[in-house]
C-alpha cells in the first residue's frame, strides 16, 4: 500500500491501514536500540508517534511533504532524544533512580467509593449517546477534524450544519453529566 | 439546567481558543455574573479534558491490535521471500567474483603508477623544536585559519609530555555522540529571571491616578461596579462600599490605603454613608491585572525547550537544591512568564504564554500537558484578568 493510499484511507477514518505503518517500526527500533533504548522504549515511542501522525492526518495538520516513514522517524527521534536528555539530566548514572525533589511526596488520593473514575464516567456518558453523536464528537473533539471534512464524512449539507450537529451532540453529552459528580471528580 | 446552543457554541470556541479578544472579554464578564454559565463551562471543560484521554487510550489499544496483525503477516512473508533473496544474492556473488577475475586491477601491467613523493614532505627527524612554539600554537588554536600554515612557513611541531597528557584528559571529557546530538537538537534556553515573578496574595490594592484616569490593581474579588469616586474642593476620595480611600495624583504605582481615622475634609463623613451631588466630571476607572506588580523571584529556575506538540508541556525537577521548571513549547520565541502566587506562604505556579495563563502543578515530575486555567475554581486566576474600564461620575461631597 502506498503512502498516498494510506493517507487517503486515514482521512476517511479507515484506520485499519495503520497495520502497514508498522512496517517502519523496525527502522525506529534499530535506531533506538543503538541509542540506549530497549524494545519496549521503541514500541512506546513508535506508538505515540503513530497517534500523533494519525491525529495530524485527521485534523488536516499533516502535510505530505515527506514519506510517512520519514515523518514517523523524525517524531520518534525527537521524542526519544528528549527522553534521553531528561534521563541524562535527572537520573543518577550510578543507580538509575530519578532524583525527585525532596518535598515531592505525593499525597495519597482520597478515594470516594461511590464515585466512578473520570474515564469511566465519560465513557458511560458517551455510551449513552449512540450514533452519530459518538463518532461526531470523536471526530471533532478528539481528532479536531475540520468542519468541512466532518460535513463530507457524515453527509451534512454544509460545515455550518455539521457544527450545529456537533453542538447538539455536545449538549446531549453534557446532559448525561451531573455537575455535582464532575465537581467531586475534579 | 439546559444550556442553549449559542452558549455551548461560545464555550466550545473558548475551550478551543477560538474566541476573539472582544468575545473573550464578554465571555469572562458573563462568567463573572452568570452562575449557570459557569456550571456549563465546568461540564464542557470536563468533556474536553476527558474525551481525548479516553480516545487516546482506546486508539492505543487498537494500535496494539494492528501491530499484532502486522507481526503475524510479516512473520509469514520472509519464508516466501527468503528463497528469492538467497537466489538473487548467489547470482550477484557469482557475477562479482567473475568480474574480479576478468578485470582485476592487480594484474601485471595494470598497476597504477603514482608520482614520486613530493620533496616538501616533512621529515620528522629534521624538525627543529622551538621553546615558545607550543604557546603560539595554543593561542592560534581558537582561530581556524591560523591553524593552516602558509606554504612558505616551515611547520614546527613540539611535543610536551605534560601537555599531551592534558589533551588525553580532555578527550575523555568529550561528549558522547548521543550527548552531542541531544545538545544540538534540544535547543534549550533559560527563561530570564525578570520573567519569573512572585505575587503575594491577598494583595493590597494599588493605583495610579492622573486626575482623569484611575488605574486600579485591585483584589479581583471586588467587582468593578462597587467603586465610586468623590471629591471636595481639594482632594479625591475613592470608596468601595463603606470603605474609603484617599487618592493623590501619582504616576507611580501607590498602595491604596484605607482611611483609618477621621480627618479633614471627610471627618464628619466617616462611618456614615457618603453622599454627594453628581458633577459633570468623569473619571475612567481602569482595572489592571496584578502581573505588573510581581517582583522577581529567584527561587525557581526555568528552562525552555522546543516541544513538538501544539500544547505546551512541563515538569518540575530538583537540581542542585533548587526547584527547576522545564517547559516544552512549540514556539520558544513566544512571550513567556512564570508567576508564583504566594498565598499563606504556599507557592502556586502559573505560566503565561502570549497572554494565556495556565496553572502548573509543582508535584508533576514527569512530562505533563499544561491545563487551561479554571477561572471558576481558581480564585488566584482572577489576578490575571483584566476587567473592562468603566467611566465613573465624580460626586461632590456634601459638607
Amino acid at each position: 500500500m502506498t503512502d498516498q493510499e494510506i493517507i487517503a484511507q486515514l482521512q476517511q477514518g479507515k484506520e485499519a491501514c495503520l497495520t502497514h505503518v508498522y512496517a517502519h517500526l523496525a527502522m525506529v527500533r534499530s535506531w533506538i536500540l543503538k541509542n540506549n533504548g530497549n524494545q519496549e522504549d521503541a514500541l512506546d515511542v513508535f506508538q505515540d508517534a503513530v497517534v500523533v501522525f494519525y491525529k495530524n492526518v485527521r485534523s488536516g495538520r499533516y502535510e505530505a511533504k515527506s514519506k510517512i516513514s520519514t515523518y514517523l522517524f523524525s517524531i520518534c527521534k525527537k521524542q526519544w532524544l528528549n527522553q534521553l536528555n531528561r534521563r541524562l539530566k535527572y537520573e543518577r548514572p550510578s543507580d538509575g533512580v530519578v532524583q525527585l525533589a525532596q518535598h515531592t511526596e505525593v499525597p495519597e488520593p482520597e478515594i470516594d467509593n461511590d464515585l466512578p473514575s473520570r474515564a469511566t464516567y465519560i465513557q458511560e456518558a458517551m455510551a449513552k449517546l449512540g450514533e452519530p453523536c459518538q463518532s461526531l464528537l470523536i471526530a471533532t473533539v478528539f481528532f479536531k477534524q475540520k468542519m468541512i471534512e466532518v460535513a463530507a464524512q457524515f453527509n451534512y449539507a454544509s460545515a455550518h450544519s455539521a457544527r450545529q450537529q456537533k453542538l447538539r451532540c455536545l449538549k446531549k453529552l453534557g446532559n448525561q453529566l451531573s455537575y455535582d459528580v464532575v465537581l467531586r471528580l475534579r | 439546567m439546559e444550556e442553549n446552543l449559542r452558549d455551548i457554541d461560545q464555550i466550545d470556541k473558548f475551550l478551543n481558543n477560538e474566541l476573539s479578544a472582544n468575545e473573550l472579554t464578554a465571555f469572562h464578564r458573563r462568567l463573572a455574573s452568570d452562575d449557570e454559565f459557569r456550571v456549563a463551562l465546568e461540564k464542557y471543560q470536563f468533556i474536553y479534558d476527558e474525551l481525548p484521554q479516553l480516545e487516546t487510550e482506546k486508539l492505543k489499544q487498537r494500535l496494539a491490535g494492528y501491530h499484532r496483525a502486522y507481526e503475524a503477516t510479516s512473520a509469514k512473508k520472509p519464508v516466501k521471500f527468503r528463497k528469492i533473496i538467497y537466489l538473487v544474492g548467489s547470482v550477484a556473488a557469482v557475477l562479482c567474483i567473475g568480474w574480479l577475475l576478468v578485470f582485476s586491477p592487480n594484474k601485471r601491467g595494470q598497476i597504477p603508477q603514482f608520482p614520486e613523493s613530493e620533496t616538501d614532505m616533512v621529515d620528522i627527524d629534521s624538525i627543529h623544536l622551538k621553546t615558545d612554539s607550543l604557546k603560539k600554537f595554543e593561542y592560534a588554536s581558537g582561530e581556524k585559519d591560523s591553524l593552516q600554515p602558509s606554504r612558505n612557513t616551515p611547520v614546527i611541531v613540539t611535543v610536551d609530555p605534560d601537555k599531551s597528557e592534558e589533551k588525553k584528559d580532555t578527550l575523555k571529557q568529550l561528549p558522547t555522540p548521543i550527548d552531542a546530538t541531544q545538545l544540538a537538537l534540544s535547543e534549550q534556553k533559560q527563561l530570564s529571571p525578570s520573567n519569573i515573578k512572585k505575587i503575594n496574595y491577598p494583595t493590597s490594592t494599588a493605583y495610579t491616578f492622573d486626575g482623569k484616569l484611575l488605574t486600579l490593581y485591585a483584589d479581583p474579588s471586588k467587582g468593578s461596579l462597587g467603586w465610586e469616586v468623590f471629591k471636595n474642593d481639594t482632594s479625591y476620595l475613592l470608596t468601595y462600599g463603606a470603605t474609603q480611600y484617599p487618592l493623590t495624583i501619582s504616576t507611580r504605582i501607590k498602595t491604596l490605603r484605607e482611611l483609618s481615622k477621621p480627618k479633614r475634609p471627610f471627618q464628619s463623613l466617616f462611618n456614615t454613608p457618603l453622599t454627594g451631588e453628581p458633577t459633570d466630571e468623569k473619571i475612567t476607572l481602569q482595572f489592571e491585572s496584578h502581573q505588573d506588580l510581581g517582583r522577581i523571584d529567584t527561587s525557581l529556575h526555568v528552562v525552555i525547550e522546543e516541544g513538538r506538540l501544539r500544547k505546551a508541556s512541563y515538569f518540575f525537577a530538583q537540581k542542585e537544591g533548587k526547584l527547576q521548571l522545564i517547559l516544552a513549547l512549540r514556539n520558544t520565541s513566544k512571550d513567556v512568564a512564570v508567576y508564583i502566587i504566594y498565598e499563606k506562604n504556599t507557592p502556586q505556579y502559573y505560566l503565561s504564554v502570549e497572554e494565556k495563563i495556565y496553572r502548573l502543578d509543582p508535584t508533576k515530575t514527569t512530562k505533563t500537558t499544561v491545563a487551561p486555567i479554571n477561572i471558576l475554581t481558581d480564585k488566584n486566576a482572577r489576578l490575571f484578568l483584566k476587567k473592562q474600564a468603566v467611566e465613573k461620575t465624580v460626586y461632590q461631597v456634601k459638607n
